[in-house]
């Protein structure tokens, strides 16, 4: 791609290089990351069926409908996963459950991403008191252990996908606030903020615009590292029967039901787990690609 | 050396304080009246409201946390709703469980990591530091629960080596451990690798080649020294959230650690073991954060220097 570049710049249309945009410029870098790109196409494939499996499968009649004469098949055309203890199709539970673990770590990830930022950059731009209330006040949240604080807020306040997400973004957004936050106080010193600040600029136009941008690498990186350990968590959480409830097709509350079969039936516990790791390595991979993307050090 | 200690036991307190206002806070808001769970089918008014009375559940809500500070002040952290023992015998007769987890999957964390992470950074693009790299991928983002029902699938129902749930023997805490360890141990061996490497490139390295020191002590001596510093940190860290993170590990493998006495008491509204454990676990990882810095400056004497300073 590189020797592309220079051809272009030395010969026929330097312009055209200019006017590559930031996003071209990371998608390049991005793109050349083969695994990240594995990642990419993952992650989409597995979007594009939690969005579209409500077309071709019915929740009430394929998903959650109990045919006990069918129950414990092993993999057929009819079933490829086979059947579980209520003889329900274990691939039409399996999609379903993709909606579920997209839906709470895309929330969880906008949450905490978006209170992260607002209090992290205000705090690291105006310091001094107000700094010091937010950050001892998150101190506390944070010595809280994650799982702990969730099932506590679950168990309070009930547990629908909401509540869970909310449950969840608690415990990610002290660590999201201390990132922002450094990366802000490291640029407020630089000289453009300082030229903004002589303009005369208000000050929250100073954060949303010149500050937050500036940061969004670390921003984007963090959130999907968040979305892909919110995913385990949530799956976590159901199978301990604290987050999603059964009948619903979670993965982590499948494999909690499929436990109990474990003796006869193991293969129950595989397909559910497969979908969890897949989900969770392909955002992960993402998150790499992207953090290797963003580096201005990686520049070609 | 003294003063920072003391400086950062005492910054312990107001997060303590703080973690007891939230939680006090949540357990009133969840839904259920322990005195009613407690008393049973049948009871009378009067009972109930005795009940009630003894557990100083009619009093106002403030009324109660200030009770409840004031007495945990003085080293009574009340009795249990659920089984009317002291929270304290509860906590502590569970805690060992959880802490045994904890250390073996510290141990096997640390010494598979570091091991590991050395090799396939010495031999950077060998085949060794290639699969090493896509294990560690995958095993990042498996869930431990799941790695425990595999283990428990392999061990216990196909080979029958180990336990298949419970605590018998010390032979029951070793899937767990080896299920909480891994994806940890998967962050550990990318972290030694990485310091390894940028560890590898610095000037004194160099210099050490070309003085002519045989490759073996060069690595042990003078790069993993330095290397293992972020990895000290990295398994203090770890330590801690493992106190607060086998919650779904004990369900897994029927263990009662603090986690299943979490999960029961959290069911049960049983507020005053809720808040002591938690606030046992904080304490606990505040003092294993302050011992990991305190390790860290006996093996960094420029960080020992900004200590003293």
């Amino acid at each position: 791609m590189s020797e592309k570049n220079t051809v272009n710049v030395s010969a026929a249309a330097p312009r055209k290089f200019k006017r590559k945009s930031q996003l071209e410029m990371v998608w390049i870098r991005y793109r050349k990351n083969k695994l990240a790109l594995f990642g990419l196409v993952v992650f989409l494939i597995i979007v594009i069926v939690s969005i579209s499996t409500p077309l071709f499968i019915d929740y009430k009649e394929q998903v959650i409908k109990q045919n006990i004469m069918d129950k414990f098949q092993t993999a057929s055309a009819a079933h490829p996963f086979g059947t579980d203890q209520f003889g329900r199709d274990v691939l039409c539970r399996l999609l379903w459950g993709a909606r579920y673990s997209i839906l709470c770590g895309l929330g969880v990830m906008a949450l905490s991403l978006s209170v992260g930022a607002v209090l992290g950059a205000s705090a690291g731009y105006f310091g001094g008191a107000y700094d010091q209330i937010i950050m001892r006040i998150l101190d506390v949240f944070f010595a809280i252990p994650m799982t702990l604080m969730a099932i506590s807020i679950v168990a309070a306040f009930g547990n629908s996908i909401p509540n869970l997400i909310v449950a969840i973004s608690l415990g990610q957004i002290p660590k999201m606030t201390r990132i922002i936050r450094s990366s802000v106080i490291t640029l407020k010193d630089q000289d453009f903020i300082e030229a903004a600040r002589a303009c005369d600029t208000k000050k929250s136009r100073i954060i949303f615009k010149h500050i937050l941008p500036n940061a969004m690498g670390t921003l984007i990186v963090e959130g999907t590292l968040t979305m892909g350990k919110s995913i385990i968590l949530i799956a976590g959480l159901s199978f301990i029967g604290m987050g999603i409830q059964p009948p619903a097709p979670e993965w982590g509350a499948m494999l909690s039901e499929a436990k109990n079969y474990m003796l006869n039936y193991p293969y129950l516990m595989y397909a559910p787990g497969i979908a969890i790791v897949l989900t969770a390595l392909s955002i992960t991979l993402i998150g790499d690609g992207l953090r290797d993307a963003l580096d201005p050090k990686m520049k070609n | 050396m003294v003063k920072y200690i003391v400086k950062r036991l005492i910054l312990i307190i107001p997060i303590i304080f703080g973690i007891s206002i939230i939680l006090f806070t949540i357990m009133n808001l969840t839904p259920g009246d322990p005195a009613q769970m407690l008393i049973g089918d049948t009871y009378t008014e009067e009972a109930l409201d005795q009940l009630r009375a003894e557990l100083g559940l009619d009093k106002p809500f403030f009324q109660q946390y200030i009770d409840y500070i004031w007495n945990a002040l003085h080293g009574d952290f009340g009795i249990s709703y659920r089984t009317r023992n002291p929270v304290f015998d509860e906590v502590f007769s569970r805690f060992p469980h959880t802490v045994a987890i904890t250390f073996l999957s510290i141990i096997i964390q640390v010494v598979v990591g570091v091991i590991v992470g050395i090799v396939a950074a010495v031999k950077q693009y060998s085949l060794l530091d290639t699969v090493s790299q896509a294990i560690t991928m995958v095993l990042a983002s498996v869930p431990d629960f799941w790695i425990g029902l595999m283990l428990l699938l392999l061990f216990s129902v196909k080979l029958g080596l180990l336990p298949l749930s419970g605590i018998e023997n010390w032979t029951g805490y070793i899937l767990p451990a080896v299920a909480v360890a891994l994806p940890y141990m998967a962050n550990l061996i990318r972290l030694t690798r990485s310091t390894m490497l940028d560890v590898m490139r610095m000037d004194y390295i160099d210099t050490a080649k070309a003085k002519g020191v045989p490759k073996k002590k060069i690595i042990f001596k003078h790069a993993l020294k330095n290397a293992l510093l972020p990895v000290v940190t990295l398994a203090g860290v770890n330590i801690s959230w493992m106190l607060g993170g086998t919650i779904v590990i004990e369900q897994v493998f029927n263990i009662p650690g603090i986690g299943s006495l979490m999960i029961t008491s959290i069911r049960n509204k049983d507020t005053p073991v809720v808040m002591a454990t938690v606030m046992f676990i904080a304490v606990l990882s505040c003092l294993i954060n302050l011992a990991t810095d305190l390790i860290y400056a006996a093996i960094d004497p420029r960080v020992k220097a900004q200590i003293k300073g």
